[in-house]
């Protein structure tokens, strides 16, 4: 398909220079902000999240925590089995993953199909990788 | 990406329930890589950020390509991405669908509050978007990040290769060594960028007296050509490259025009084409 051609060059081209200007960034951030607590809601929001992502790392338990403050149902998974049928019965899927120090680009990605539109978040290189795969605007090249 | 994101919120629900997300803000030195693009060339010394988490590093968090984001009515821009690799106006935090990239990498121990509250409110907004499907799905690249890879065809061993399939070799050929002559030339011609076996400007639309390949009323001039003989073979060749509809007659393609303008849109990553917003 004359597109899809089009698409992979492009992005190779793009992946190959930009990736120069990555390795040449130099740390210009500022010092760390800090800002009050944002409020606990007055009850948890009657909502059943599916976290996917890494089970039983860190980063799994921090979102976790964090979630069921806010959640009424907060449940885990692997983003490496999750499919098109993995979030039947939540309002919202999120997937991520923890590295824990491995190449980010050989993150589990999940065979999800074109015919997937469940509510979902995805976070951070995994979640850019996935949309990559799926062809969406929010992928990551 | 870094820790942020920039500028001020949108005036936008995600920023303001369940949640009201209270950036701080500071100022950061405008990264040098946004004056790559014509957007970014004129922007001040600093830019207005705000804090998004606290991982301390300037990388490891992702943007997803600006360029034709919200050229599809099924996607916006939540947030922008202050990142020192990237282009300037990519996504931090964005909508595709039924899909919410949240770019950042830290867990919620590491956001500002700030963060949190939009992170919450994001899992709330998509919710939303449930059994929504992509109306496109990326084939090509926005056409002003076309300008930015032109701007690129000198800074890279074997362009020729590289590019191949991105720009027309005789294109390639004869700005070879003068890349910011191309990036001005698809910069000057952006409203008529298009994509036959690389990215090239229209010159049968601009002949035509055309003067974008995007807008609605374009669309309607295309079909105008039709109704004149001397004129009808370039509507036919323009509607077969923009559109993905087929009539026998310039009356039934002014009878679809009609029906369907007010859901017409152009995308340019759905392969530089017309289309028309499904029926729910």
């Amino acid at each position: 398909m004359v597109f899809d051609k089009g698409r992979f060059e492009l992005r190779g081209a793009a992946k190959a220079l930009l990736g120069l200007a990555a390795l040449a960034a130099a740390a210009i951030c500022g010092a760390v902000g800090t800002a009050a607590e944002e409020p606990a809601p007055p009850a948890k929001i009657t909502m059943r999240i599916l976290y996917a992502g890494h089970p039983g790392s860190a980063r799994e338990k921090d979102f976790v925590k964090f979630l069921g403050k806010y959640f009424t149902q907060v449940q885990t998974g692997d983003l490496a089995t999750f499919s098109d049928k993995s979030a039947d019965g939540f309002d919202v899927a999120i997937l991520d993953y923890d590295s824990d120090g491995m190449d980010v680009f050989k993150f589990p990605r999940p065979k999800l199909s074109q015919n997937y539109a469940h509510a979902t978040v995805t976070v951070g290189v995994a979640g850019g990788l996935i949309g990559s795969q799926l062809r969406l605007k929010t992928g990551y090249e | 990406m870094s820790d942020a994101a920039q500028f001020e919120p949108l005036n936008h629900e995600v920023f303001q329930k369940p949640f009201p997300v209270q950036p701080a803000f500071q100022m950061w030195p405008t990264p040098e890589n946004y004056r790559r693009s014509p957007a970014g060339k004129d922007l001040p010394p600093k830019i207005k950020v705000w804090r998004v988490q606290n991982s301390g590093k300037d990388y490891g968090s992702v943007v997803s390509i600006g360029a034709g984001y919200d050229d599809s009515p099924d996607a916006e821009v939540l947030a922008q991405g202050y990142n020192t690799g990237k282009q300037f106006g990519d996504v931090g935090v964005g909508r595709h669908a039924s899909f919410l990239q949240w770019g950042y990498s830290s867990p919620p121990s590491q956001m500002t509050a700030a963060g949190r509250a939009l992170f919450l409110n994001c899992i709330c907004y998509i919710r939303k978007f449930d059994g929504v499907a992509p109306l496109v799905h990326c084939l090509l690249s926005g056409r002003s990040y076309v300008v930015t890879l032109a701007s690129f065809i000198d800074g890279i061993k074997d362009p020729a290769k590289t590019f191949a399939g991105t720009f027309p070799p005789e294109l390639l050929g004869q700005y070879l060594g003068k890349h910011d002559a191309l990036a001005k030339y698809f910069q000057d011609n952006l409203e008529l960028v298009y994509y036959d076996k690389g990215y090239r400007v229209d010159d049968d639309l601009k002949s035509a007296g055309i003067p974008s390949n995007r807008t609605v009323a374009a669309l309607g001039q295309m079909i105008a050509l039709l109704k004149d003989a001397r004129t009808a073979p370039k509507g036919r060749l323009l509607l077969r490259r923009y559109t993905l509809a087929g009539f026998a007659t310039p009356e039934q393609w002014q009878a679809w025009f009609d029906a369907n303008q007010d859901i017409i849109y152009f995308s340019d990553v759905g392969g530089y084409k017309f289309r028309i917003v499904p029926a729910k």
